[in-house]
Order: structure tokens, then C-alpha cells, then sequence
């Protein structure tokens, strides 16, 4: 296979060799470490930009799928682009704004801030005990680097935006009732893991023929059908929204109250739908095959509305109107379009969201503001990205390698007096909230810590066998924790008292915690204890009066597992945790 | 967010004469300048709210504005009956209440434009169409809590309760006010407040939450982020919360099986039933959610009229409770949705939504009650006289609460928003 012959063998920086196997042996992904301990190295595998693209380019319009249509390489595609050009460009526009506005911008983070804020942004979760203490402690001048390289193999990284985009797609909670086997968020987290290209990723969730009753790959069109039956009016509304930026949603009944779009344009777009249907009562795989209006590309809009009753035909929403051939299926139009290298929004949008990840605020706000006129806060730098994210086949790890190396990313988050009120020139990194899965896995990664650096391995090769505490149901939990839309603000705290009461006197989050446990039993000082705590939650080291203030607690409870158990109870509840500095 | 989010009228003339404020606060700051001259100082009790939420939008011409006279494509086959009031009449199926329509004041004439749900939903909150000038403003529990609450309350001063939010999240924010006026969503009002006992003992709670204060306090100085003082706040709310008596208030077993059995088996009554003890502990704003009225074919219609009976028992439970307690004078009442229905039935055997002529019942509070204010044709299709707009009803809430709706507050970022927008006026019928 391509990958491992291509695999340059260079001297991996140490801390990154043991964090990778630190990662290894706490996540059990043998095949996984042996590739991301070799691309930690930061050199990469030298594939050709579009060597996997180019293979499903040029799809024949649809044939039926064995359900295996996405058979590419196991191994994840990595850009010969050099992200640090691009990057210095950033920040050098960046800077100029700031110097227009006469702000100051903050200092750079220090470690501990930078570690655990791109450790969440990429995986999701905050650092290990090891990997902290191994960042914290290494000495190499490039560590940051390696670090974001390091995290983007993560198959965390992955997970975390397959549940992302689950959400974006589907907004509404998991409804109670029977628990279903979830196929869909692993099989997005393998696309963003293999970094496949975004056009095609977008391209299959368009256009695919798989079964979408059973196929995760048709999530994206079973979602925006009633009862498994595709409905043009949805899927439009959820492509605009999701891939071109655009709000069209009130436009389905009327002209839009507040954006331009009228209610011709976007059944103009719902008619490259219409004549998608499921290919039988009994099979769900979706097709445009001998459907009602086989010549037809247009649809007649419903009974609401000034336009009512009228037939529209299919039409981009820049008004131009497709190319159309019989032998092409109208989504497959669609989906070419949207993904074509010049289409204004797609690239825009995509890097956007990348953008709002990362920052905590989009360049253009909201994420779904790509109005007819919208303006971004820095025009330069999102038309840049854009054209390199195009450039390198949409490659969205490369956009985020770019972003987590600017300056602008990089400095912290503490304003100075001069830059306060700046929320959106990046003089200082806004505050981001913990998302509730975010919180869930953290807390159960803090509670169930076990503090060593390098496991000692029986001879079977699999760690010492350890008592771990669920904390909760995790879906339960993040119902419970989950506040407005899928989209609201990534700074905006949204818990309220009877979430807070929950962190506060849950069982779970008060007793029994392995962590606590681990250090009253073992033989360490009370200095090491604390500092272990610290690492295991807020991911850094004590001041001196932090651990005063906690030393004092533990000692006059005699140093017992509860009074372990209570101060890490003390930095679970504060902000500090529960935010993303 | 500064520590203090708001400034007192007298600070903001005091700083502005000291040119600390920009320039840019000209036009709008001579106002607030004079206001501050003469701060009205309250003198009267506090007034609380219990909002009966019809989420959906139930049709006026099924419960409060009744056609009997009319084709049964209008009135489905419902008729009407008298209640203690003299000339009106209120649907067949509120007999309940028809025994205390003396304390109400019934409004035929809501005329309202937005006919969407999440637009009308917040539009009803809050007097403002939602986005309007960019600003998330808070709904009027919050409004509530900010204006007519005693900071020192340990509990919330406005709770949600009833069958649980999904879509209707706009409640859970207080919008521009932050979070010390975020409501208190308490879903099922069966259910004690969980996790209000600290398991360690609330002596080892306390010693835990004097060393993460010390913590918090660097953090804060460091940090001066939003989101930061967002959970320093809940935090400290939440921690009131457990060490007050009054969250006895949640427990519903307190109460005696008469009263519950009156307020009737369903979690409607049982919301009714919270909202009366809430309000009576000193909790400024009870908002009961019942779903769902959105009924635009035969299924859904069925079941809105299924709800009825519980609608009407628990509604009327609660105006006889409050009465007989002394408490409805100093207590509004408001039965609404977020817009009426169609007036004839459509061809799905249902009502679509409907915002041109609507109904919404006020009770108690103070008003003049035994009151018809508007009225509509024939078939509740249009408004013929006295029509009454959202603004104007915000108003009307507003100042029988004893809240000033023209009062400006400084949101982030110094600018100012009146509680209510400019030229409402609040309905003069309603007051004595």
C-alpha cells in the first residue's frame, strides 16, 4: 500500500513518542499508533495532493452500491502544502487590522493554555496526564507544531467532528425511546480521520445510492425525508444551510422577511431534488431513475406563499441554470456545483466553520449569515483560505494545521485593559465553553486518570487492569446539559442552576473517583499529589498559592481518599475547567 | 461583561458629566440624564407573574372568543356556555372556569403579524421580533426577575416549568440581562429539585466552596471573560439554592391531597400547583408550558381538545387558590399562545395558524376583571373593534405588574434598549 513504503523514518521527538504510546496503550488503537508515532514526526506522508480524489473523481451517474462505494485507503491523506506560509499570511492581515484599530494585541499563551486549548479544539477532549506533563517538561522549540500534527492524527479528532457534524445535520435531540446502534457518527469520524477531501465527503452525503434506512452515508438525505421518503424542501433548506451558509429556510413560504431570497429561489433549488425518490416500497437506496417526471427539472411549489401553485425549474442559487443531460441525475448537477472549485460559497463557508471552531466566532457571523451581502470581519484572510482550501483538494486538516499555527491562535486569551471589549479583531482568543459531550469526556478522563508516564506492561502487553468510573449515561448527560440550537455561540455559557447542581452533588462527581483513590493510596508528597491534580484537570502545574489553598484543605482531612476526592472536586467545579481558555 | 452589568441611572450621569463616557452616547444620553433626576422609587408590594403558556397557539374560537351562532366550518360543532359574567360566553368545555370569569379580563382583539412559531414565541416573550437590531432580548420572566426581583432572593426569580423544552430554548437565555436572570427550568413539577444535597455533608460543601472561591477570584482577575462570570454567577445561585429552605417550594407532597386533587392529576395542575407555591415564597415569574395547540389536521385538534378539561380544572384551581389565599390581587394570571388559528376549520380536518385575531385572558393582578377588551366578526376572522398589539399587550403586562416599560437598560457594549419598544401603549380598560 502506498503509505508505509513512503514512510520517511526520522527521530521522533521524545515527548511525542511518549504520548503516542501513552495514547496507544489508554486507547488500544495498535494499528493507529504505529502510523501517527511515524507522521508525528511532522514530515509526513508525501502523497500526491489529489491522488485519492482523482480515483472517485469522474463518477458515472448512479449505479446501485454494494454499500462499500467508499473504499480508499485505510490511511489518512497528507498535504505537501507548507502550512506556515500561509499561516504568517494570516497573521500579518491580521495585525494590520489590528494596528487600523489602534489595539494592542495580547501576548502570546503560554504552554499550559496553548496545550489544553488545541488539545479540546482538535480532539475534543482535554490532555492526558502524560501528555501534559510530557509537553510541559519538553524543551524542543518546535513542540507546538508537533503538537497540532500530532493531535490531527488523533482518531479523537476524528470522533469530534463526526459528532459535530451529526448534530449539524441532524439539530434536534436524540428522541427517548429505543437506543439505536450509532453507525453514522463513527463512519464520519473515519472520513475526517482519513482526511478525505471535503467535496467528496460532501458529494457522497448528496448524492449516494446507498440504503438510507441502514447506510450511515445516507444520513445526510434520511434526515430531510418524511418517513424515509427524500423531501425536496428539506434537503434544500439543510444543503443551503450546511454547505452554502445560507438561511433559505423561511423563503419556503414566502419571500424572506429579512435576507433577499425569494420564495421562486428556493423551490428553484428543492427542484434538483425532485425527482428523487427510494427505489421501491421495500428499498430504501434512493435514485432518480424512472421517477414520475423523468425530462422535467423543476418542481411545483405548494399551496403557501405568493408563488403558490406555480412550476419552477432547477436553477443554482446564483441564478444560473444548470447544464442539464439525461444521463446525469439532477442532485449529481447539485452536488457538482456546490462543490466546484469556483462556487463562491462552499470553500468560504467550510473554512468558516473551521475558523469558528478554532477562534470561538466566525469571519462571518453567523455561520449561516452568507447572505447575498454579507461582510467578514477580515475579508482578506477568509478569501485566502478559501483559495487554499481549494488548492489543496479541501483538505480541512490542513486548514486547521494553518489556523492552529498563527500567531493570532496562539496568544492567550487574557485581554489586556487596552484590548477588552475587542471581540472580534483577535487581539487576545476568546473564551470558549466546553460543549457537553466535551464536558462529559473530560470529566470521566479526570476522574479516571491514573498518573504515570510510561505503563508498566505484563507480559500479555496490555496495561494492569484498572477500575474505571462511569459517570453517567453519556447521551443522557449531554441531553441534559445541552443548552439552545446546535449552532449557538461557542462562548456563550449556557448551563443553568439545575445543571450546576448536578456537577456540584452528583454521587459520582463526589465519591469513588479511581484518581482520588490512586493518590491517597500511593507513596508520593503531598506537593506531588497536588501538582498531579492539577495536570490530570486543568492540564498544568499549581502556583504556589493554588497549592497552598488546596494542601491546607487535604491536610486537615488527614489526606484520605475523600479528602483527595473533595479537592479534585474543588478544580472540577472551577471555571477554569469547565471553560476552554 | 463588567462585574456590575448594569448601571444605576445616577452612575451613568454621574460618569457621563465626568466625560468618561464616548461621544457616541449623544442622542439617547440627555434622556436618560434627566431620568435620573427623579429615580421613581417603588412603594407598593411587588407584584408576581404565572404565565400559562399554550404553546402551538390554540384557537380563539375554541376556548375564549366562541361562535356558536356561526356554521359548524367555523365553530366545529362546539357551542358555548355563560359564565358568571353577564353577556360573555366562553367555550362548552371550560365550564370550570366560566365560574371565574368575574376576575378576568378576556382580550378578543390580539392582532400580532408573526405567524410563525420561534419568530412568534419570541415576539410574544419579549416585544420584539426576533434579530431586530441584533440583540437576543430576554423574555418577560427574565424582564421580571431583573425588575421586580430582590437580588438577595435565593431563589430564582423566574421558573419554567411544564412539559419540557426542546425548541423552545429562547426561555433558557435572559438575552441581554446574562445569566443572574436565566430562568429556572424545572420540567416535571411532580419531581423534587434534584441534587440539591451535597454528599460529603454540607460542612465539607462549604469548606470546598470557600477554597474554590479563592481559586475562582485569580481566575476572574486574569480573565474577565463573559463566560467566566457566567458561571461564577449560576454557580453562587445554585449554591443559595441548596442552602434556602425555600426550595421546599418544589416539593409538592407539602402540599395537602385536597389541594392537589383540586388542581387535578395531570402535569398542567401539578404546574399550576408549583406556580401558586413558588409565587407565594417570593418567586416573581412562573411561566406553566403546555403543549401542544399546533393544530392543523383532525389528530392534533382531537388531542388539543383532550386537553381541555385539564387546561380548564388546573386554571381555574389556581384563581380560586390565589383567591382564597388573598394572593390574586397581587397576582396576574395570563392564559395565552403565541397566536390564535384559523378561523374556519381546513380541509385536514384542523386550524393553521392564525395571528390577525386572536385571543389572550388576563386574570386578577389587580385589573378590572369581567371584561371583554375587542372584538371580532363573525367567524374570529378579523379584528372590528379594538385591536391590540403585541407592544401595546407587553405594556399592558408590564405596568399591571408595576414594571416601568419605558425604562432603558444599558446592554453591552452601552447601548440602550427600552423594555418595551417606542409607542406602545399599554390598554387602558384593563385598570381601574
Amino acid at each position: 500500500m502506498l503509505a508505509n513504503e513512503q514512510i520517511e523514518a526520522q527521530r521522533i521527538p521524545e515527548w511525542a513518542a511518549e504520548a503516542t504510546i501513552v495514547l496507544r496503550r489508554q486507547r488500544g488503537h495498535w494499528i493507529f499508533a504505529a502510523i501517527s508515532a511515524a507522521i508525528a514526526v511532522g514530515v509526513g506522508v508525501w502523497l500526491p495532493d489529489r491522488s485519492i480524489v482523482a480515483a472517485e473523481d469522474k463518477k458515472p451517474a448512479e449505479s446501485k452500491p454494494s454499500g462499500k462505494e467508499n473504499k480508499a485507503s485505510r490511511v489518512r491523506r497528507m498535504s505537501s502544502r507548507d502550512p506556515l506560509p500561509i499561516a504568517a499570511e494570516i497573521d500579518r492581515e491580521i495585525d494590520l487590522r489590528l494596528a487600523e484599530a489602534k489595539l494592542v494585541a495580547s501576548p502570546p499563551s503560554d504552554d499550559a493554555e496553548f496545550l489544553r486549548r488545541v488539545t479540546i479544539d482538535i480532539t475534543g477532549q482535554i490532555p492526558t496526564y502524560a501528555a501534559a506533563r510530557a509537553f510541559l517538561d519538553s524543551t524542543d522549540t518546535d513542540k507546538r507544531r508537533a503538537l497540532i500534527d500530532v493531535l490531527l492524527a488523533d482518531p479523537a479528532y476524528g470522533r469530534r467532528f463526526g459528532a459535530a457534524w451529526k448534530r449539524l445535520i441532524q439539530p434536534k435531540p436524540a428522541s427517548s425511546g429505543k437506543p439505536q446502534i450509532d453507525k453514522v457518527t463513527p463512519w464520519l469520524a473515519e472520513q475526517f480521520n482519513q482526511n478525505r477531501g471535503w467535496n467528496e465527503v460532501v458529494r457522497e452525503l448528496l448524492t449516494t445510492g446507498a440504503d438510507i434506512s441502514r447506510e450511515p452515508q445516507g444520513y445526510f438525505l434520511a434526515v430531510n425525508s418524511e418517513s424515509l421518503d427524500p423531501k425536496p424542501n428539506l434537503l434544500a433548506a439543510s444543503t443551503a444551510r450546511l454547505f452554502l451558509g445560507v438561511q433559505l429556510g423561511c423563503a419556503e413560504c414566502h419571500n424572506h422577511p429579512f435576507a433577499e431570497w425569494k420564495q421562486t429561489e428556493f423551490w428553484n433549488l428543492a427542484a434538483f431534488f425532485s425527482r428523487l425518490h427510494k427505489r421501491s416500497k421495500s428499498d430504501y437506496s434512493l435514485t432518480e431513475e424512472s421517477s414520475e417526471s423523468p425530462t422535467a427539472a423543476e418542481i411545483k411549489i405548494g399551496d403557501v406563499g405568493q408563488a403558490a401553485g406555480m412550476t419552477v425549474p432547477a436553477r443554482f442559487l446564483d441564478g444560473g441554470d444548470p447544464k442539464l443531460d439525461a444521463a446525469v441525475p439532477l442532485r449529481n448537477v447539485l452536488a457538482d456545483w456546490i462543490t466546484a472549485d469556483d462556487n463562491p460559497y462552499f470553500a468560504r463557508v467550510a473554512v468558516n466553520r473551521l475558523w469558528a471552531q478554532m477562534f470561538g466566532r466566525g469571519l462571518v457571523e453567523p455561520l449561516d449569515g452568507f447572505q447575498p451581502h454579507y461582510v467578514p470581519s477580515h475579508p482578506a484572510v477568509l478569501d485566502r483560505l478559501a483559495a487554499e482550501f481549494t488548492a489543496s483538494g479541501y483538505d480541512l486538516q490542513h486548514i486547521i494545521r494553518i489556523l492552529c499555527n498563527t500567531r493570532a491562535y496562539q496568544r492567550t486569551s487574557r485581554p489586556l485593559s487596552e484590548n477588552e471589549n475587542d471581540a472580534v479583531l483577535l487581539s487576545h482568543v476568546a473564551v470558549k465553553v466546553l460543549s457537553p459531550e466535551v464536558l462529559f469526556d473530560s470529566l470521566t478522563m479526570a476522574v479516571n486518570c491514573y498518573p504515570v508516564t510510561t505503563v508498566s506492561v505484563g507480559k500479555t502487553g496490555k496495561p494492569p487492569q484498572r477500575e474505571v468510573l462511569v459517570i453517567g449515561s453519556r447521551d443522557e448527560f449531554v441531553n441534559f446539559f445541552s443548552g439552545p440550537a446546535a449552532e449557538s455561540s461557542a462562548n456563550e455559557y449556557a448551563h443553568g442552576i439545575p445543571q450546576l447542581l448536578r456537577l456540584m452533588n452528583a454521587e459520582a462527581l463526589n465519591v469513588g473517583a479511581p484518581l482520588a483513590k490512586t493518590l491517597a493510596e500511593r507513596n508520593a508528597t503531598l506537593q506531588e499529589n497536588i501538582d498531579t491534580l492539577y495536570l490530570a484537570t486543568l492540564s498544568r502545574r499549581p502556583t504556589d498559592a493554588e497549592r497552598d489553598a488546596l494542601a491546607g484543605y487535604i491536610v486537615t482531612r488527614q489526606g484520605t481518599e475523600q479528602a483527595y476526592a473533595g479537592a479534585l472536586w474543588i478544580l472540577l467545579n472551577t471555571s477554569e475547567f469547565v471553560l476552554n481558555r | 461583561m463588567s462585574q456590575s452589568s448594569q448601571l444605576s441611572r445616577r452612575e451613568w450621569a454621574r460618569l457621563s458629566a465626568a466625560g468618561v463616557l464616548g461621544g457616541s452616547m449623544s442622542g439617547w444620553f440627555g434622556h436618560l440624564a434627566a431620568q435620573a433626576a427623579d429615580t421613581p422609587a417603588p412603594t407598593r408590594k411587588p407584584k408576581s407573574c404565572i404565565l400559562l403558556w399554550m404553546d402551538g397557539g390554540p384557537s380563539q374560537t375554541d376556548t375564549f372568543d366562541p361562535k356558536s351562532e356561526a356554521s359548524s366550518d367555523v365553530n366545529g360543532g362546539l357551542s358555548a356556555i355563560d359564565t358568571n359574567v353577564p353577556g360573555l360566553q366562553i367555550c362548552e368545555k371550560f365550564p370550570s372556569l366560566a365560574k371565574i370569569m368575574n376576575h378576568a379580563a378576556v382580550l378578543r382583539g390580539m392582532s400580532t403579524e408573526e405567524a410563525d412559531h420561534e419568530r412568534a414565541r419570541i415576539y410574544m416573550h419579549t416585544g420584539y421580533k426576533p434579530g431586530f437590531g441584533g440583540i437576543n432580548y430576554p423574555p418577560l420572566g427574565s424582564i421580571a426577575s431583573a425588575e421586580l426581583g430582590d437580588p438577595e432572593f435565593p431563589l430564582p426569580n423566574f421558573v419554567v416549568t411544564g412539559t419540557p423544552l426542546n425548541k423552545h430554548d429562547f426561555l433558557t437565555s435572559a438575552g441581554y440581562l446574562g445569566p443572574r436572570h436565566q430562568a429556572l427550568v424545572h420540567a416535571d413539577p411532580a419531581q423534587p429539585l434534584a441534587n440539591l444535597q451535597p454528599p460529603t455533608g454540607a460542612d465539607d460543601f462549604d469548606a470546598r466552596a470557600s477554597v474554590l472561591a479563592r481559586l475562582e477570584r485569580d481566575f476572574e482577575r486574569s480573565y474577565k471573560a463573559t463566560a467566566a462570570e457566567a458561571h461564577r454567577t449560576t454557580f453562587a445561585r445554585a449554591v443559595q439554592l441548596m442552602r434556602s429552605d425555600r426550595c421546599r417550594a418544589f416539593d409538592l407532597s407539602q402540599e395537602p391531597a385536597a389541594t392537589r386533587a383540586a388542581y387535578g392529576d395531570s402535569r398542567f395542575g401539578r404546574g399550576c400547583l408549583l406556580a401558586r407555591r413558588l409565587v407565594e415564597v417570593g418567586v416573581r415569574f412562573v411561566e406553566v408550558y403546555l403543549q401542544n395547540w399546533d393544530t392543523h389536521e383532525k389528530k392534533s385538534a382531537d388531542a388539543a381538545l383532550a386537553l381541555m378539561p385539564e387546561v380548564d380544572q388546573g386554571t381555574a384551581a389556581l384563581v380560586n387558590d390565589l383567591a382564597q389565599r388573598g394572593m390574586l390581587d397581587d397576582t396576574l394570571v395570563v392564559w395565552m399562545g403565541e397566536f390564535g388559528r384559523s378561523p374556519r376549520i381546513n380541509r385536514n380536518g384542523g386550524r393553521d395558524h392564525y395571528a390577525t385575531a386572536w385571543s389572550s385572558v388576563l386574570i386578577g393582578g389587580g385589573i378590572r376583571g369581567g371584561q371583554v377588551i375587542g372584538k371580532t366578526d363573525a367567524s374570529a376572522a378579523k379584528v372590528i373593534d379594538r385591536p391590540i398589539v403585541a407592544i401595546d399587550f407587553i405594556a399592558s403586562l408590564c405596568k399591571i405588574l408595576g414594571i416601568d416599560y419605558e425604562r432603558q437598560i444599558n446592554t453591552t457594549g452601552g447601548r440602550p434598549i427600552r423594555i418595551v419598544n417606542t409607542g406602545a401603549k399599554p390598554i387602558d380598560e384593563l385598570f381601574g
